[in-house]
Formats: C-alpha cells, sequence, structure tokens
C-alpha cells in the first residue's frame, strides 16, 4: 500500500466529514438562538464552547478508535486486506444511504433541509439550541451534535484510524490534530457568516440551494472511499 | 399567542431588528392573524404560523421566512 493512498483516504474522509450539515445545521441555529437571547460578544464566545464540544466529541472517539486499531494492530494477525473490503462494503451502502437519504426525502422536505434524523432527535437538539444558557450547556450541546451524526462518521473514524496506524508515522498526532481541526471548519464559516452580519434566514437559503450540491458532493466522497479501499485490499 | 410573540421578539433580536420597531410589527401581524382566523372552528398550530408568517412578510422578509421555516433546518 503507498503511502500516497492512505493520505488520499484521509484527506478524502476529511473532506467528507466537513460536508456532513449535522453539526452547521445545529450550530446556525444555535448563534442565531444566542444572539437573539444575549449580547453579539456573548453569543461569539459561546459559539466556542459549542466548537470546542465538537472537537471534544471527535476527540474522544477518535482517539480512542486509534488506539484500539493500534492495540489490535499489534496483538492480533488480521487479514488487512478482507478489512479494507469490508470498509470499501461500508462505504458503498454509506453512499448510497447518502444520496438518498441524508436529505429527507418527500414532497414536504422537498424545500427544506430536513436531516436523516429520527424526527424526535432533531426535535430535542432544535429544543436544546433554546435552552443553553452557559458553556457546560453549549460545550454538551456540540458534543451531542456530533454524536448524533456518528452513522456516517464512525466508518470514517474507523478508516482513519486504520490508514494513521498504517502509516506508522512520527507525524501521526499531527494527522490526528488535522483530522480534528479540519473536520470542524465548517463551525468557524458559519461562525465568520455570522460575525460579518450574515443571518439565519441567508444561511438556510444558501444551504437550501446547494442541498443537491451537499447530497452528491458526499455520496461521490463515499463512493471515491470505496474505490479506495477495495482498490487498496486488491493490490495489497 | 404569547408565546408566539416572546419567539418571534428573539428572532427579531437575532436579526438586529431594532426593538422599538420589531414590538410594532409583530404586535400588528398578530393581531392581523388573529383576525383572520377568527371565524375558524378549528385552528391548528400551522395555521396560526402560516398566518402570522403572511401578515410578517409585508414587514421584514427574513424575520417571516426564519419564523415559518425554524422546523424545518435540521
Amino acid at each position: 500500500m503507498s503511502v500516497f493512498t492512505s493520505l488520499g483516504i484521509l484527506l478524502v474522509a476529511m473532506f467528507i466529514q466537513g460536508f456532513l450539515q449535522t453539526s452547521p445545521a445545529v450550530f446556525a441555529i444555535f448563534y442565531h438562538h444566542a444572539l437573539g437571547k444575549t449580547s453579539a460578544k456573548k453569543a461569539d464566545d459561546q459559539s466556542l464552547s459549542f466548537i470546542l464540544g465538537t472537537e471534544f466529541f471527535t476527540a474522544i472517539i477518535f482517539l480512542a478508535i486509534y488506539f484500539l486499531v493500534a492495540y489490535l494492530d499489534a496483538t492480533i494477525n488480521y487479514n488487512y486486506a478482507i478489512l479494507m473490503w469490508v470498509m470499501g462494503g461500508i462505504f458503498v451502502l454509506e453512499a448510497i444511504v447518502a444520496f438518498f437519504f441524508y436529505f429527507r426525502p418527500g414532497k414536504k422536505s422537498r424545500k427544506t433541509t430536513r436531516l436523516f434524523l429520527p424526527r424526535k432527535i432533531a426535535k430535542g437538539l432544535e429544543t436544546r439550541t433554546g435552552k443553553t444558557k452557559n458553556r457546560s450547556d453549549t460545550i454538551l450541546l456540540g458534543f451531542l451534535t456530533a454524536a448524533t451524526e456518528l452513522i456516517f462518521t464512525l466508518p470514517l473514524y474507523i478508516i482513519s484510524a486504520i490508514q494513521i496506524v498504517r502509516l506508522a508515522s512520527r507525524f501521526s498526532p499531527f494527522f490526528i490534530i488535522a483530522y480534528i481541526v479540519i473536520t470542524t471548519l465548517p463551525l468557524f464559516i458559519v461562525r465568520i457568516l455570522y460575525r460579518t452580519h450574515h443571518n439565519l434566514a441567508e444561511i438556510q437559503r444558501r444551504r437550501i440551494k446547494k442541498k443537491l450540491f451537499f447530497k452528491i458532493i458526499i455520496a461521490l466522497g463515499f463512493a471515491i472511499l470505496s474505490a479506495l479501499s477495495i482498490t487498496t485490499g486488491v493490490f495489497l | 399567542m404569547k408565546d408566539q410573540e416572546r419567539i418571534l421578539k428573539i428572532h427579531a433580536r437575532a436579526l438586529g431588528i431594532p426593538s422599538g420597531s420589531a414590538d410594532i410589527f409583530i404586535k400588528k401581524s398578530i393581531a392581523a392573524a388573529e383576525k383572520s382566523l377568527k371565524n375558524r372552528k378549528i385552528i391548528t398550530n400551522q395555521d396560526t404560523v402560516r398566518a402570522i408568517t403572511r401578515e410578517l412578510k409585508k414587514y421584514h422578509k427574513d424575520l417571516a421566512y426564519i419564523y415559518e421555516n425554524y422546523d424545518k433546518i435540521i
């Protein structure tokens, strides 16, 4: 397996996670609510706590998987090619699910950006955004938001952790930090948008406009990741 | 309707609409919506949202848009 394939897989995984929509959507609502209830400075301050919460969740899960993979890699003599085949299969499935169900299908959801989340969870997140009062609440909200997307992010964490372990490079900590920071970049973009006097209505209109684009990019990303994983499995 | 007024005031503040003018047009919109729904026997939550949105659009399009689409973002 070439180093470039591993780096490619890592980059595509980061890219896909950067395009996932749950965290930016909840963050946009949260920021809007914070602006409506407190001063702009306090809202800006709280927004950082939200980002910290999502980064905290990503770091915990990613590091847990990384150490588990590193431990298994050192102790068990598993068949790497089969593992990559399985991951490839999972990514094909994710690509199909992302294309058809990432944004809710159906007439009712045509002009909305309703996500795949069960409605109770979506409603719960929406309610929580309006009820957060202090930093710890906000960190927890960011943490929970990142957790709701696990169905799409977990395979990405696993494949990225496998690649970082396989690279066995002294740059591993750098890769892990880069993964955590790059995947939260969309939240910083939303924050910049608010700070440059954009509002929730503008952000939401833009999201509706780009809905198909997001869907295609996420599905295509998973398809590329699947191809890369299967190719690695075949040519190992 | 008091709950709707409270929610609308939060949205208006988040959009940076001056509170004086926001208070006036929110009250006007709610009053007009109530008037338009007066003759209905059954009023659903969606009817209320639709009626208020229709009135709000006359004053502030972004506020009306957020009020109407708030539960359709995630």
